[in-house]
């Protein structure tokens, strides 16, 4: 049987998907030259991995994710602990803007609670086929080690895999031919997991300290040591 | 009923992400010379428009050479900055090195800026060469909205 292209519309019990368990939509309004903060509590009984978009048209249109270094205003912080959601905007703009923001909660690997369906929060398209959706193979938590010689190694090529490990290194052989698309989440001691995008740059302290090297056929991940980070959450899709 | 989400194959009690679209770019940034005692810093505009209700994901992929300390052997590999809107190249001798941020401009723009570090110390100018690197955008939509 020839290999399957994961990089196609696909389902297929060996590679499961994102399930989204929470979300909401506001809209916030915020002066020119502020910075604030959006808290949205998710009552879920464990800690989501937090993802949100923002846009300064109702439809959406022009909207963008979380960033690092908004290019005039946008969300530079995206986090969840264990009772909010909490987004930053920050406008730099030079004027009082409508921000229209939607906020998700993803399944961490770790959780094994209920929770509520969120498909009811819609009656419109489940199923798509001429949308790819993004076929997981790997997702895992990752406490980090300051030794890149302790290696965590799993091999996804017969199907999805979770990992729990405490690693330096974390390599994973998919051998899918394409490089995957990687999504990955910080979480701190106290529990606090966000959206981050500060790589390593010396001679500066690195704030937190993740890179991917990736091959066709595996891809390794460097957790070098970083004050406020605890543990990584990792995931890896079939999409190119 | 509340269902446990977790091992979730396929269930219509949860919404789920599509991919709707993947585009790519090459950006090239052009070669220079870092001041003394400081870096430099390019600015770039990328013309790729946004997707409607797209939830923007962004890979920076550099080709370099590293070690493989698996298989002892130097060899090409992609440097894969993904998720966020931030990513640091490195040269094969690790300097000079590119801070890479992507921030959205507006609907049609993206902005890319580098900050360039030409040596460890930056207590000399240094020259540093053009690079070319791939930018792909791809958009998480949620199909049931």
């Amino acid at each position: 049987m020839a290999k399957q292209n994961l990089n196609h519309f696909v389902f297929n019990s060996d590679w499961p998907m994102d399930k989204i368990v929470f979300f909401k939509q506001t809209t916030v309004t915020v002066a020119k030259g502020a910075t604030q903060t959006v808290t949205i509590p998710h009552y879920l009984q464990f800690t989501p991995l937090p993802m949100a978009m923002c846009a300064n048209s109702a439809d959406f249109s022009d909207a963008k994710s979380f960033e690092p270094l908004p290019y005039d205003w946008g969300m530079n912080i995206v986090k969840a602990d264990a009772t909010n959601i909490t987004v930053q905007i920050e406008n730099g703009s030079g004027s009082t803007i409508t921000v229209y923001l939607r906020v998700y909660g993803l399944v961490p690997e770790t959780a094994t609670q209920e929770a509520a369906i969120t498909s009811r929060q819609s009656s419109k398209l489940i199923f798509d086929t001429d949308k790819i959706y993004a076929p997981l193979i790997f997702s895992g938590v990752i406490t980090e080690d300051f030794d890149s010689t302790k290696v965590a190694k799993v091999n996804v090529s017969h199907g999805y895999k979770e990992l729990t490990a405490t690693a330096g290194r974390l390599i994973v052989e998919h051998n899918l031919g394409f490089l995957p698309y990687i999504m990955y989440w910080k979480e701190d001691a106290n529990g606090v997991i966000s959206m981050t995008g500060y790589p390593q740059f010396e001679p500066g302290t690195p704030l937190e300290y993740i890179s991917f090297y990736c091959t066709t056929d595996e891809v390794q991940a460097y957790l070098g040591y970083s004050d406020n980070v605890n543990k990584w959450h990792i995931r890896i899709y079939a999409n190119a | 009923m509340p269902e446990r989400p977790n091992r979730f194959i396929l269930n219509s009690d949860y919404m789920s992400w599509a991919q709707v679209t993947n585009t790519s770019v090459n950006v090239i940034l052009p070669a220079g010379t870092t001041p003394a005692g400081s870096v430099d810093v390019i600015t770039r505009e990328i013309k790729l428009p946004t997707v409607k209700g797209g939830i923007p994901r962004y890979i920076i992929s550099y080709q370099t050479t590293a070690y493989n300390m698996d298989t002892g052997q130097t060899e090409t590999i992609t440097e894969n900055m993904p998720s966020s809107g931030m990513a640091a190249i490195f040269s094969s001798a690790h300097y000079p090195s590119w801070l890479i941020t992507i921030s959205r401009k507006d609907k049609d723009t993206l902005n890319v800026v580098a900050v360039v570090q030409g040596s460890y110390n930056m207590a000399s100018a240094v020259s540093y060469p053009s690079i070319t690197f791939k930018l792909t955008v791809s958009y998480l939509y949620p199909p049931n909205l």
